[in-house]
């Protein structure tokens, strides 16, 4: 882990602190230079000292994120993990029996979380330091949800199964005759992200991307785990979805496997998170949005490999691989999300012959 | 008897009967009701989505032709699961309990160890071992030129699976009641001429009928309610089962858990149905052959067929326990997932204990062993209990309406395990008790969702327990404490103690029940590992699997001589 020291972050932010005019007392938040945190903010953060978070990011990436939060802030953070609906019938079932204790909840699904929002469950409103940098398509304009991650869609191959010179460069390339029965997909069951991803294929790839590509009978895998495992050891030939970190993972492992950013750009997809109405560290989670969605919270969420909201953070790398630029990358927006959902998934299913 | 003694034994009897229907009430019916009233309403329940219309929409929802191609391939893959376990398990368990098999406890090692693997695992281990292309078996054909390829992602391949991991529950309950056979029975049947075939004919098994028809009810319902086996072996190549799509309904976006619920609904009262028939076929006939005579355990001598039976246990051994450890172990030990041919199974430098390392000195890892052990260790010690209670009030005693605990008590059963623990969630989130939040609610998501098969295991054998030995001892001037406690529990020690084995395992194991339920503290191993493997980290899955799988072996070792009755 590249971490910082943390005497050399303290030193930063003295100085900064040192260098801000209006200094009281009390020190607001910054990490080089950059101000994460009004002092008020922080002071009452500090006094809180913990912070529960429910989020959809896989446990293992989202640990060194919490870690260079906790540093930073010196606040600890827990974290539970659930898929997006799993996560969503808990905080409901808890908020509507007055037992939610979540400060922090994300969710892989706008829609989802425009309900939250509806029902009060996750309505405050929070602007945070970074919010007129953050495009308005991957934010609340109230700020009551910012996209804070953004995971993405590639395609993956085995090296073993396709010759070098067939390896896909464009998403169009999947559609040959040669992949017939050995290329795999996740199920749009398996929520937005593959929703996304799918969204993108149709209106920025070729309209008609989805019979074309279902026509080489794809497998259908329900979650990204049993995908890449048939990937990596070569049960199939290649394959599509937010697969990077894992097949990443094999390829440093010396699995024969490569990640492909096609040239027509890939889709992301949100972890969309925001305050929960009934937190119990209030200023504690507005912390930890403000961190998140700050250049230095970005660079810690791009060394996972995923696009954070900062447009000022670094571009995601994982050893090895080449991410695009972020004007690359798509996203989903709720708007179309919120109307289009219900269609497409079932027009998904149609194609893809999954009742 | 005077007339204040029988009021009080009335009033005893009455208060008795409510405690019991209060607790399976609170665990079972409750969760069921909050399932019953989801499947006949229009909005989400419990979860302030607004006001709740009634309908019967979820109903025709759910009677499409997918959901007949999927009943079909589920009682496809129920019956076929259920034949093998039984096959497995029958002969095990008669093999451990009866005769003079060459080495007694690696036949039982080997007879319950599949239970050690969560499905979860064992269906990522048998795509692994099983797959068309790249699975292992395969690999080692291709590079012996052996022209043999083998699919295990079909139904075959699924039911074979299922078979082998439920093989344990026939091999639990068998081996229990099996042991309780009076060998005076088979030996006057051998002394007539019969050959060991027909003694196994017309004695051994015909006695142990209820235990048979118990576990072929358990195993075929639990394989039918079964989720990740069908999901990871199936999904792929497009099988789809009712568990399949009961999950599916729950969990994609937009979920439909009304019609989850009621397509549950419809598959309890099947489940109903088979209980009740279970129960007719059972009925009138008498299986009790532990009597006031006393019983003395003999093995039956297998001669020339030791080795064959030697040799089908070591087969066995090797397909449900070898071959699924070897392939965890090259997961665990392996850099990555890639195997280009058979040499490298055996190439050391592929191989590092890194992982291995890793997951045990790993916090998370630790406090998911200690979680689930704590869980795990106070859902078997309450549950035995509990389900020896039951047992008793519906074998033993007039209580009033008591075979309806039993009807209450395989509900459970019927209810796919994601239904159920939404059903607890539901229900426990919303009672004034400080247990939502604690370990105390995963003990009763276990308990609940495991009192079918804690009641199983213990029922079977105080059915064969003649109750003239309890008789005795009340005539003899004992008080009904002291006889269960100095002669009906000595007698089906064998029976609680695989219950509570079986209940401890299934705790530690289960991971659908925990997912609605656990907090950052109270974070169950399988938890852990079902992270580990949405991240794609099959590595410290396998890791975490093979650390647990040796403690739970260890275990089994140590309580393996509790295992027997004590005759």
């Amino acid at each position: 882990m590249g971490h910082r020291k943390p005497s050399s972050r303290a030193i930063a932010a003295a100085v900064a602190a040192w260098l801000a005019i209006a200094v009281p007392a009390e020190a607001q938040l910054a990490v080089d230079g950059e101000t994460v945190a009004d002092a008020k903010t922080f002071e009452a953060a500090k006094k809180e000292g913990r912070l529960l978070a429910y989020g959809t990011y896989p446990g293992d990436m989202m640990k060194p994120i919490l870690a260079a939060f906790e540093s930073d802030t010196g606040i600890k953070a827990e974290y539970v993990r659930l898929p997006s609906q799993g996560m969503y019938q808990r905080v409901t079932a808890e908020f509507a029996a007055k037992k939610l204790e979540a400060d922090y909840i994300d969710l892989t699904d706008l829609p989802l979380i425009q309900q939250l929002i509806n029902r009060g469950i996750l309505n405050v409103p929070h602007r945070v330091p970074a919010f007129e940098q953050i495009p308005a398509a991957i934010k609340d304009p109230q700020g009551r949800w910012y996209a804070v991650i953004r995971p993405v869609a590639v395609i993956a191959v085995n090296r073993s199964r396709v010759a070098d010179a067939d390896i896909p460069k464009s998403w169009k390339d999947l559609i040959n005759p040669k992949w017939k029965g050995i290329v795999g997909t996740v199920s749009i069951d398996a929520g937005g992200s593959v929703l996304s991803l799918y969204s993108f294929l149709r209106e920025k790839v070729d309209p008609d991307f989805w019979p074309k590509f279902a026509a080489l009978t794809p497998r259908i895998y329900p979650t990204i785990a049993p995908l890449t495992t048939d990937i990596a050891r070569g049960e199939i030939a290649l394959g599509i979805g937010a697969i990077a970190e894992p097949i990443w993972l094999q390829m440093k492992a010396g699995a024969p496997v490569k990640v492909v950013f096609p040239s027509e750009g890939i889709a992301v997809f949100p972890a969309a998170g925001g305050i929960s109405t009934t937190a119990k560290n209030p200023n504690a989670a507005a912390l930890f949005l403000n961190w998140l969605t700050s250049k230095r919270g970005g660079n810690v969420i791009a060394r996972g490999g995923a696009y954070p909201a900062n447009p000022g953070s670094n571009r995601p790398h994982l050893e090895g691989l080449e991410y695009p630029s972020v004007d690359r990358v798509w996203n989903l927006q709720l708007a179309e999300w919120m109307a289009e959902r219900e269609s497409r998934m079932k027009l998904w299913r149609e194609t893809f012959g999954v009742k | 008897m005077p007339a204040r003694s029988q009021t009080a034994s009335l009033v005893l009897k009455g208060s008795i009967s409510a405690v019991l229907f209060a607790l399976l009430g609170a665990l079972v019916l409750v969760p069921m009701a909050m399932v019953v009233y989801a499947a006949f309403i229009d909005v989400l329940p419990f979860s302030g989505e607004g006001e709740a219309a009634w309908t019967l929409d979820n109903f025709r929802a759910v009677l499409s032709p997918e959901v007949g191609a999927a009943a079909l391939n589920t009682l496809v893959v129920a019956t076929g699961g259920t034949i093998v376990a039984l096959a497995f398990g029958c002969t095990m368990a008669w093999l451990a309990a009866r005769t003079d098999v060459p080495g007694k406890s690696l036949v039982h090692l080997a007879g319950v160890m599949p239970l050690f693997v969560s499905l979860l695992v064992a269906a990522v281990t048998w795509s692994l071992l099983g797959a068309g292309h790249s699975g292992y078996l395969n690999i080692i054909f291709r590079s012996l030129d052996v022209p043999l390829r083998i699919e295990i992602r079909s139904l075959a391949g699924i039911a074979l699976v299922e078979g082998i991991y439920y093989a344990p529950y026939a091999y639990i309950i068998l081996f229990g009641a099996l042991t309780l056979v009076n060998p005076d029975l088979e030996e006057a049947a051998a002394v007539h001429g019969a050959t060991l075939r027909q003694t196994l004919g017309i004695i051994s098994f015909p006695l142990v009928r209820p235990a048979l028809i118990g576990s072929a009810l358990l195993i075929f319902v639990l394989i039918a309610e079964d989720f990740p086996v069908p999901q990871i072996l199936g999904g792929p190549v497009g099988i789809e089962t009712l568990s399949m799509r009961i999950y599916n309904m729950m969990t994609r976006i937009p979920s439909y858990p009304n019609q989850a619920g009621a397509l549950s609904l419809m598959l309890t009262i099947a489940v109903w149905v088979l209980v009740y028939t279970q129960r007719r076929i059972l009925a009138g006939a008498d299986y009790r052959t532990v009597t006031g005579k006393g019983l003395r355990q003999r093995a039956i001598e297998l001669g020339p067929w030791r080795w064959p039976a030697t040799a089908f246990v070591v087969l066995y051994a090797l397909v449900a326990v070898g071959l699924p450890m070897w392939a965890l172990v090259q997961g665990a030990l392996r850099a990555n997932l890639f195997i280009p041919n058979a040499a490298a199974f055996f190439d050391l430098s592929q191989f590092s204990l890194r992982h291995v390392l890793d997951a045990a000195a790993s916090t998370a890892v630790h406090d998911g062993f200690v979680n689930s052990l704590m869980a795990a260790a106070a859902t078997s010690a309450f549950g035995c209990v509990f389900f020896f209670t039951l047992v008793y009030a519906v074998n033993r005693t007039d209580l009033p309406a008591r075979q309806w605990l039993e009807y209450i008590a395989m509900v459970p059963l019927a209810l796919p395990a994601i239904v159920l623990a939404l059903g607890v969630l539901w229900t426990w989130v919303s009672l004034p008790l400080p247990v939502y939040g604690s370990l105390a609610i995963l003990v009763i998501a276990f308990t609940t969702r495991f009192i079918p098969q804690g009641y199983r295991t213990i029922s079977s054998a105080v059915i064969q327990i003649h109750d003239d030995l309890e008789h005795a001892a009340l005539v003899a001037g004992a008080s009904r404490w002291q006889t269960i406690k100095w002669v009906t529990l000595p007698l089906v020690r064998g029976g609680v103690v695989a219950a509570a084995f079986l209940l401890f395992v299934l705790s530690v194991r289960e991971v659908a029940a925990s997912l609605f339920l656990y907090t950052t503290k109270t974070r169950v191993l399988s938890i852990v590992l079902l992270e580990s493997y949405e991240s794609g980290l099959w590595s410290t899955v396998a890791s975490i699997s093979l650390l647990y799988t040796v403690m739970l072996v260890a275990i089994t070792l140590v309580g393996l001589r509790w295992m027997r009755p004590a005759l």
